[in-house]
């Protein structure tokens, strides 16, 4: 077994052990910590794959920012109340086990059949080439995502400020 | 056979990193004592020199105490959570030509990243006390934090557009070839940089989260013996990698004349860096919240934006 095999093996059992965890957990306080180990974990896998840049995204975006959202709605309200019921209903159970198995279904099916080269080229997804990439293939959707973002931030500012002037 | 230097390699670093962390309190003691005209500690060793150990030899041996009220499992996790990435940012920094960690060709974005995860430690470490000081402490922390790192980043991209490289070696050899180090043409950009990390590392004059008279300790204010002690650690480590970053970045990396080897003049500017930060910390009093935040948001970053702009006309024009 080569280290990077034993690396990736590592790397997957925490991805997966905390994803379940994220589940499993009772309180709300432990779950974004488990979460927050499950996307460092993915990020170590990109890291395996030479996607180094990608990987140093996954940690910004999602370790960095997304689990601190979580952290602070979670600190902003009322955690010790929060349930989700008791028992969901039989027939809850037997359709979202139904959705979850199409779904893993289809993406078995499509990693399955995916037509990957034999020969795999070393590639490193290094920031010029995803920098070219993105602006030069993808420049309409990337400025299209910006419009997007710019919008959502707009959209917040003016919520928050009618919020603030009552 | 590559694991085991790397893991001798990371060794070597912690054991120099402790003994740095032990000596850069006694010289902030130190330097703010005779500041203040005092003698600052004076009577372990000769000069002083054994007061930190004293001082974590009694944290190390104090008793363990978990209040009964807090998230355990959390509180536990927290110190760890807050010291292990200011250390592996340590990974990517280079100390002269030939000694240096990884040579990632994306290390200072790999430092920016995984430094952003600091914040973690101090919010879950300030919300499992089950304390309202250490709640209040960790929210400025956070807040403080993020509103910071967007500075910082900034004042860095400057530099990024003028060698067209993220890799730090890289960086540093650029500064050899032009003559002259990034503190010159970059100088909007240090400033911007050195304001914004002493309110990243959370030091005086924006020592908020840990602002002694009004939230006591801050976000650690349940925290005691060696979890304390763990903090600590955590915030001098972070210091140590943030002024090699800024030696790498603006003050030329281990460059100098050849007298000394590189390492020792890379030692001797974080030395230097981490003075200017002592010697604010005994110059200037707390700024206030609101006064932190508009300071960020209205004047360091529109300064490191217009940095970034008059560095991309002046690359485009000069070719």
């Amino acid at each position: 077994m080569t280290a990077q095999m034993t690396f990736f093996i590592i790397l997957a059992l925490i991805a997966i052990v905390s994803s379940v965890l994220v589940m499993a957990l009772r309180t709300i306080s432990h779950r974004v910590v488990s979460m927050a180990f499950s996307f460092f974990a993915i990020a170590g896998l990109y890291f395996l794959l030479g996607a180094e840049f990608i990987g140093i995204i996954q940690i910004m975006v999602y370790v960095g920012a997304i689990t601190i959202l979580f952290v602070f709605g979670m600190m902003m309200t009322e955690h010790r109340n929060i349930g989700f019921g008791p028992d969901p209903r039989k027939i809850q159970q037997v359709v979202s086990f139904l959705g979850v198995a199409t779904l893993l279904g289809i993406m078995l099916y499509g990693i399955f059949s995916m037509d990957l080269p034999t020969t795999p080229q070393p590639y490193v997804g290094s920031v010029e080439a995803i920098g070219l990439e993105l602006y030069g293939h993808y420049f309409i959707a990337f400025l299209g995502s910006a419009f997007l973002l710019t919008s959502a931030l707009i959209g917040a500012v003016v919520i928050a400020r009618k919020e603030a002037d009552e | 056979m590559d694991y085991l230097m790397m893991f001798i390699y990371a060794v070597t670093v912690m054991g120099v990193l402790l003994g740095g962390v032990t000596f850069a309190i006694l010289a902030e003691r130190k330097v703010i004592g005779a500041i203040q005209l005092r003698n600052g500690p004076n009577r372990h060793g000769p000069w002083g020199l054994f007061q930190t150990i004293a001082d974590v030899l009694k944290l190390l041996l104090k008793e363990d105490v978990i209040p009964a009220k807090a998230d355990k499992p959390i509180f536990v996790l927290a110190p760890v959570l807050a010291f292990a990435p200011a250390f592996s940012v340590m990974a990517v920094l280079v100390y002269s030509s030939s000694i240096g960690g990884a040579d990632l060709n994306i290390g200072v974005l790999y430092f920016l990243g995984v430094s952003s995860i600091t914040m973690l430690g101090v919010l879950m470490g300030g919300w499992s006390s089950n304390n309202k000081y250490s709640l209040l402490g960790s929210i400025r922390g956070v807040a403080q934090m993020v509103s910071y790192e967007l500075p910082l980043v900034l004042s860095i991209i400057g530099i990024i557009i003028m060698v067209g490289s993220l890799n730090l070696t890289d960086i540093v050899n650029y500064q050899a070839s032009m003559g002259v180090w990034f503190i010159v043409p970059q100088f909007l950009g240090f400033v911007v940089y050195m304001i914004s990390s002493i309110a990243e590392l959370n030091r005086s004059p924006f020592d908020l989260p840990e602002a002694e008279s009004e939230l006591v300790g801050g976000f650690f204010t349940e925290y005691s013996g060696f979890r304390f002690a763990m903090f600590m650690l955590a915030e001098y480590t972070y210091a140590i990698a943030i002024a090699g970053l800024a030696t790498i970045l603006f003050l030329g990396g281990w460059l100098g004349p050849a007298f000394l080897p590189g390492i020792v003049w890379f030692m001797l500017k974080v030395v230097g860096v981490m003075f200017i930060w002592f010697w604010l910390t005994a110059t200037l009093p707390r700024a206030r919240v609101d006064q932190l935040m508009n300071f960020g948001w209205k004047v360091l970053i529109p300064i490191a934006l217009l940095n970034i702009v008059i560095t991309a006309i002046i690359k485009v024009w000069m070719g």
